[in-house]
């Protein structure tokens, strides 16, 4: 009887202790959603991570913001001393030395736009700064023959790079660069690159909208990320799910001014000068943000139409809603990332 | 300055009462019931502040697999504090008798609160409930939470300034608008209203961040725009 007694009691402590132990082996411990907004690169950067340790995610997010700030202080057309500025000012007088960072960059900008038949054009900067977007000028209409003559400097084939020296010359004076359709992206890769280096798997960084995400929300979810309606920013017209994956979404909205009821927004087309007029919002799906980036900055330019002639299993997947409000999509944002559509 | 009793009203807008039917509203929608948790420090030294308080959640709340934390630098002089709201009441941690509450008077000895502090963080540690309609809206400069306004009460215009001008916030029938800036795109005002939880207006060249406080979309982690 004795010895039943001990064996019950074995068993049930076994008993017992075995949802603990399952539950320390399945790594169950409590987890922190840390989030953490910044205003950096003239926009507002959130950053969102599950983790155990508020502690690490502080850092990390520390260090994060810290690397915005440092490729802000390289990337900006708006700052004067960073190399950007320095190249806007002198580089079409002489070759200007900059970091090998800045070059690669500007070297990765230069093949998306030969890749791109020069619809992204880095070398974009006389057309914002005339139209006064993103310089903390009035928003105007340009008058057309000032415009015509700014165009021969919007050439990306004409941004002269010198590997060997790290430097940077423009075959003509007065070229100036914008690297705003590729920058933030690049920004987020880093970002992203150092999260995971102080050993954060699951986060999601939102740089305007552009959104690179990591890992999972949890064991059973991915993370959620709504598409706003173009014509109405405090609705969204879209959820999809997103793993491992960036996008990026390029709107008329986001900077424009009307005038006698017509739109005038911030992305121009290299080849005229003017805002691209075919869509209200591209969202692109890609591996990394600067991929995503200067993918919707393109596919903005050239439309849904264009779309469909060049695209093949190696483009990235697009969601347009056209000029009209029409939504076009392919099936991979379903089967892939389970687009669906809210009322 | 805002002193004790401003801190508790400021943060305890989702206040008292409302818990007593929540279980049974749970039950009947047939979702999960989510206890309502949100605790809320004012600190001037949030490094030691995160490290007793990560180490009390962790051990009070395993219930809680994503307590939500963020923090934001607060303008101006502060009581330094601590504030928890559970099930949508205030919790006299200091004569409670549980663990945590235990654990938050440790928290408040070892930091010497409550005590007046210059440039404090507010750290917030807490559960959400998508369904909660949203109270308050903060108004953050520069990165910064300058104050923090009653998105259902505080109804008319406010004037909020920055270094570099401002803007005119409007709210009205529990929504928030900028119907004036300083800056030159006018980006904000063409914003419109908002009204949900984590929606926000931006003025950039203002440094003005404008958000109704809550998460974004209804459960959403993103929005892309």
């Amino acid at each position: 009887m004795a010895s039943h007694s001990k064996k019950f009691l074995a068993c049930t402590a076994i008993l017992i202790c075995c949802p603990l132990v399952i539950r320390a082996q399945t790594g169950e411990e409590p987890f922190f959603e840390i989030s953490a907004t910044k205003f950096l690169m003239g926009t507002q950067v959130d950053l969102l991570a599950q983790h155990e340790s508020i502690h690490l995610c502080k850092r990390a997010f520390s260090a994060a913001f810290g690397e915005m700030e440092r490729i802000e202080n390289l990337l900006s057309a708006q700052m004067e001393t960073s190399e950007i500025g320095r190249l806007n000012q002198n580089a079409g007088r002489a070759p200007v030395k900059i970091s090998y960072e800045t070059l690669a960059l500007i070297k990765r900008a230069v093949d998306y736009a030969k890749k791109f038949d020069g619809y992204f054009d880095i070398a974009i900067g006389p057309i914002s700064e005339l139209w006064g977007f993103g310089y903390g000028k009035k928003i105007v209409v340009p008058d057309r023959r000032r415009l015509a003559a700014l165009l021969p400097l919007v050439n990306y084939a004409k941004i002269i790079i010198n590997e060997r020296d790290t430097t940077i010359a423009f075959g003509r004076d007065g070229m100036k660069l914008d690297l705003g359709g590729i920058a933030k992206g690049y920004a987020s890769d880093r970002v992203a690159a150092i999260l995971k280096q102080h050993g954060i798997k699951n986060f999601l960084i939102n740089a305007d909208g552009d959104i690179y995400a990591a890992g999972r929300k949890n064991n059973l979810q991915k993370w959620s990320v709504g598409i706003q309606d173009p014509r109405d920013q405090q609705t969204l017209m879209a959820s999809f799910e997103l793993s491992d994956f960036a996008v990026a979404t390029s709107g008329d909205y986001k900077r424009f001014i009307e005038v006698d009821g017509k739109r005038y927004h911030h992305i121009f087309d290299p080849h005229t000068g003017y805002p691209a007029p075919l869509c209200q919002s591209v969202s692109v799906l890609a591996p990394t943000a600067e991929e995503a980036d200067a993918w919707a900055t393109y596919l903005f330019v050239i439309g849904f139409e264009a779309y469909k002639k060049i695209s093949s299993p190696q483009t990235p997947a697009a969601l347009f809603v056209d000029t009209n409000g029409k939504i076009h999509w392919e099936s991979i944002w379903e089967n892939k990332f389970f687009l669906r559509f809210l009322d | 300055m805002m002193n004790r009793r401003n801190f508790i009203k400021n943060f305890s807008l989702i206040g008292f009462g409302l818990a007593g039917s929540a279980a049974l509203r749970a039950l009947a929608e047939d979702i999960p019931e989510l206890e309502d948790f949100n605790l809320k420090i004012i600190t001037d030294d949030s490094e030691r502040a995160v490290t007793l308080l990560e180490a009390i959640l962790a051990r009070s709340l395993s219930v809680y697999k994503n307590l939500k934390f963020s923090e934001c630098p607060l303008a101006g002089q502060h009581v330094a504090d601590l504030v928890l709201i559970k099930n949508r009441r205030l919790i006299d941690y200091r004569n409670a008798i549980d663990e945590l509450a235990a654990g938050l008077r440790e928290v408040a000895r070892s930091l010497g609160l409550p005590k007046k502090v210059e440039n404090p963080v507010l750290m917030k540690f807490y559960t959400e409930d998508p369904r909660r309609a949203p109270k308050t809206i903060d108004i953050f400069g520069n990165n910064i939470l300058l104050k923090r306004l009653s998105l259902t009460e505080d109804e008319g215009a406010h004037q909020i300034t920055s270094e570099r001008g401002g803007v005119t916030l409007v709210i009205r029938n529990k929504s928030a608008k900028i119907t004036a800036a300083t800056c030159q795109h006018q980006t904000c005002v063409k914003m419109g209203a908002i009204n949900a939880a984590g929606q926000s207006l931006i003025c950039l060249p203002n440094q003005l961040r404008i958000s109704i406080e809550g998460q974004a979309g209804s459960g959403l982690d993103g929005i892309t725009f």
